[in-house]
């Protein structure tokens, strides 16, 4: 511990310092939801106007907004859980029109004129709205949780989750699948015992799950999904169908028109008059997605070995499930009708408050959970060579020997990939290293041993070690696509003294703000009427505005300001100036 | 320690699978790092070690290959080594042709094929254990015909 906040030799209360709240967050792609467990009951947390779905949007117009009140700026960046771990070639970065490609792994997105924003940023944003918000009902700070993931995320996708909840200063007890969460809800809500599918489509993401549930152990079998759908991907759709862009306003209003038609036949787009949409409409915007669920869901049952029939009863979670199209798919296939006896916008955090209160106070609940995709290694040729296989239960750990194929050979290049297909450029490439300094020896003499650890939060480490000289090397896989670990850490420097840091930084991004308004606003000046001035005083004005460029890249508030008030000063004779001559050539016209 | 050992199961090939399930779910219990979150550093790692032997024994004692090697090793002391068995070669270049030949029935015929070795190696394994490396062997190939 950092920090000791009782004087030595005085006894702290018991458990005054080490005992933290624990909350369980579903951090959704549309909405977030928190809960946690208050008498052992474990119940969802209406931090929002009484309301327990915050959206997860985050608004950065000066300041920084979360929730409705970032929708309500309609400047607000959503669904950027989508991003989350993914490089700037993935197509779902199509789909974001704010989205900048800084480099292949990297992706960030236009929050306001002058502030770009990484998904990890965003995410760590609304995990310190709702630590705020749950410090403020609960009247004390809340320090930990447990965040729930989709069950299909990467390694990437994982990482840059924990950096997020890092970021905004809370410590993660347990990084646990979505469905998972929902069977350990459902499950302890009704005594359930049997094979069960979790069915949990949300915003952005689909994943099934099949569990074995039995006297408190809730076994994950095996587990499947996509990552690229949701009901997100409904409203596209439907936008594509009724011939409209897919504007922010658009997709709102056929996200609305979709919500009521769960319970009617035929609604009136809110923002475009006289377009109506029916049930049939929608179900057709569905099919293909629904489809795509469907034949996952068949692939998942295939890798465990089980038939339909052996399936006790299948739970829906996640606020798509509503969509009735998706309810009859789910019946056909499974020969019989869902169960809806949990509210699917909840099941997944409440499961997460339970196992956030059994983690840091002790429980009988065991979950056993698995590897969603399959890790490997690139081998000769770009060929995979699977080290660990999918539905493998975690902790998992497998070890491979490999050996030098050049006489001499000193280096070995170490390629981890993620992903079921054969060949590398079709996996998921998770990072790259060297292990250097092999002793020389013939050619498949050197003896290396590469070991894949996968802790019981799905993330992995990867080691290498020459046997032969017991030379080792070790990564935590995050470099290619998450946060290196110096930007994680100049990020941490700039969080830690949140409150006061907090209100300097607004302070800092409304003078860039400001200023970046000046720059270009006296840039089209000098454009359109440079003319106007003497070339001392127009070689003057661009000196000044550079150098309030210069003072913007300081990120230093008084700097800028005292450019900035420099360059107003010294341009305001350009400004009457050109006020005169403007009114001289209207008056002359 | 044995893949038995780590589960606390006597040495067997007739594994019953609830006996197996109960006996892994008993350690999990035991050394899971969600039981272990509250615990100092070194217990911690300990647990996580364990936990992932415990999961490594289990996916290796659920499989009916890898529980036979596994298996052997214990009783012999040494892994099973290739029986070179000319008959098992020409079993399976004839399952081989028929698969080119007649996938669906030559499929299910693999799956008769590895019913039949599984109950062979059961046999083997109380009595006969020279006849069991072959089996070893056979069922390996079954599995890889399987696809």
């Amino acid at each position: 511990m950092l920090l000791q906040l009782t004087e030595p030799g005085q006894t702290p209360e018991p458990h005054a310092n080490e005992r933290k709240v624990a909350i369980g967050i579903d951090l959704g792609t549309t909405h977030s939801v928190v809960a946690m467990v208050v008498n052992g009951q474990p119940k969802v947390m209406r931090l929002e106007e009484g309301i327990a779905l915050i959206p997860s949007a985050v608004s950065y117009d000066g300041k920084t907004q979360v929730g409705h009140a970032a929708l309500h700026t309609g400047s607000a960046l959503t669904s950027t859980k989508r991003l989350m771990g993914r490089g700037s070639d993935d197509p779902i970065v199509e789909q974001f029109p704010r989205a900048i490609k800084v480099s292949d792994s990297m992706v960030t997105l236009q929050a306001h004129a002058h502030k770009t924003v990484t998904p990890v940023e965003v995410a760590a944003d609304i995990l310190r709205h709702i630590k705020s918000k749950a410090k403020e009902a609960l009247g004390e700070p809340v320090g930990q949780a447990v965040i729930t993931v989709p069950a299909y995320f990467d390694d990437a996708a994982r990482a840059a989750t924990k950096d997020a909840a890092q970021l905004a200063g809370l410590q993660v007890l347990r990084l646990i699948n979505e469905p998972t969460a929902a069977a350990l809800a459902y499950g302890l809500e009704t005594g359930a015992e049997g094979i069960y599918a979790v069915y949990d489509l949300g915003g952005g993401t689909f994943d099934i799950s099949l569990l074995k549930l039995e006297k408190s152990v809730f076994q994950v079998l095996a587990t499947g999904g996509d990552l690229t759908l949701g009901g997100d991907d409904v409203d596209h759709a439907l936008c594509q169908a009724l011939d409209l862009q897919p504007t922010q306003e658009h997709l709102w209003a056929v996200r609305q028109a979709k919500e009521a038609l769960a319970d009617g036949e035929e609604v009136t787009l809110s923002s475009v008059p006289n377009l109506k949409v029916s049930q049939a409409d929608l179900e057709k915007a569905c099919q293909e997605l629904v489809g795509r669920t469907i034949s996952i869901s068949q692939s998942v049952l295939e890798d465990s070995g089980l038939q339909a029939n052996q399936i006790t009863g299948v739970v829906l979670v996640g606020g798509s499930t509503r969509l009735q199209a998706v309810q009859q798919a789910v019946e056909s296939f499974f020969h019989m009708p869902p169960l809806t006896d949990i509210d699917p916008d909840q099941a997944v955090a409440l499961g997460a408050a339970i196992q956030a209160h059994g983690l840091s106070d002790g429980s009988d609940n065991l979950l056993l959970d698995v590897i969603p995709l399959s890790l490997g290694l690139e081998t000769m040729g770009g060929i995979v060579e699977k080290i660990l296989h999918r539905n493998s239960p975690i902790p998992a750990m497998a070890k491979q020997e490999f050996t030098t194929y050049q006489d001499g050979q000193m280096g070995l290049l170490v390629h981890v990939v993620q992903g079921e297909r054969e060949f590398v450029d079709d996996c998921r490439s998770l990072a790259r290293f060297e292990l250097a300094g092999i002793p020389p020896m013939p050619a498949g003499t050197a003896r290396i041993e590469i070991t894949f650890m996968v802790d019981a939060d799905g993330l992995l480490t990867v080691s290498a070690k020459e046997l032969t000289t017991g030379m080792a090397q070790q990564v935590e896989v995050k470099p290619t696509f998450g946060l290196s670990s110096e930007e994680m850490a100049s990020m941490l420097e700039a969080s830690l003294a949140h409150g006061r840091e907090d209100m300097e930084n607004r302070l800092l991004q409304e003078s860039i703000v400001a200023a970046g308004r000046l720059i270009n606003e006296l840039q089209s000046a000098l454009d359109q009427d440079g003319s106007i001035l003497g070339l001392d005083e127009y070689k003057s004005l661009r000196a000044l505005m550079d150098q309030l460029k210069v003072g913007l890249e300081s990120n230093d508030r008084d700097t800028i300001q005292a450019c900035h008030e420099n360059l107003e000063e010294k341009s305001r004779n350009f400004a009457e100036l050109r006020v005169n001559t403007r009114l001289v050539g209207v008056s002359g016209d | 320690m044995s893949e038995f050992e780590v589960l606390g199961l006597a040495p067997k090939f007739n594994l019953d699978p609830a006996e197996l399930e109960q006996a892994y779910f008993a350690a999990q219990r035991q050394w899971h790092p969600d039981r272990f979150l509250t615990q100092s550093a070194d217990e911690k790692a300990e647990a996580a070690v364990k936990s992932t032997q415990v999961n490594q024994a289990y996916q290796t004692l659920k499989t009916p290959l890898l529980r036979a090697r596994s298996l052997y090793a214990v009783l012999v002391g040494t892994l099973p080594e290739s029986s070179q068995s000319e008959a098992l070669l020409q079993d399976m270049m004839a399952l081989q042709e028929k698969l080119m030949e007649d996938p669906e029935a030559a499929k299910a015929e693999v799956g008769q094929e590895l019913d039949n070795c599984e109950l062979h190696l059961v046999n083997a394994f109380d009595g006969d254990l020279e006849a069991v490396p072959e089996l070893i062997e056979r069922y390996a190939y079954l599995v890889r015909l399987k696809g």
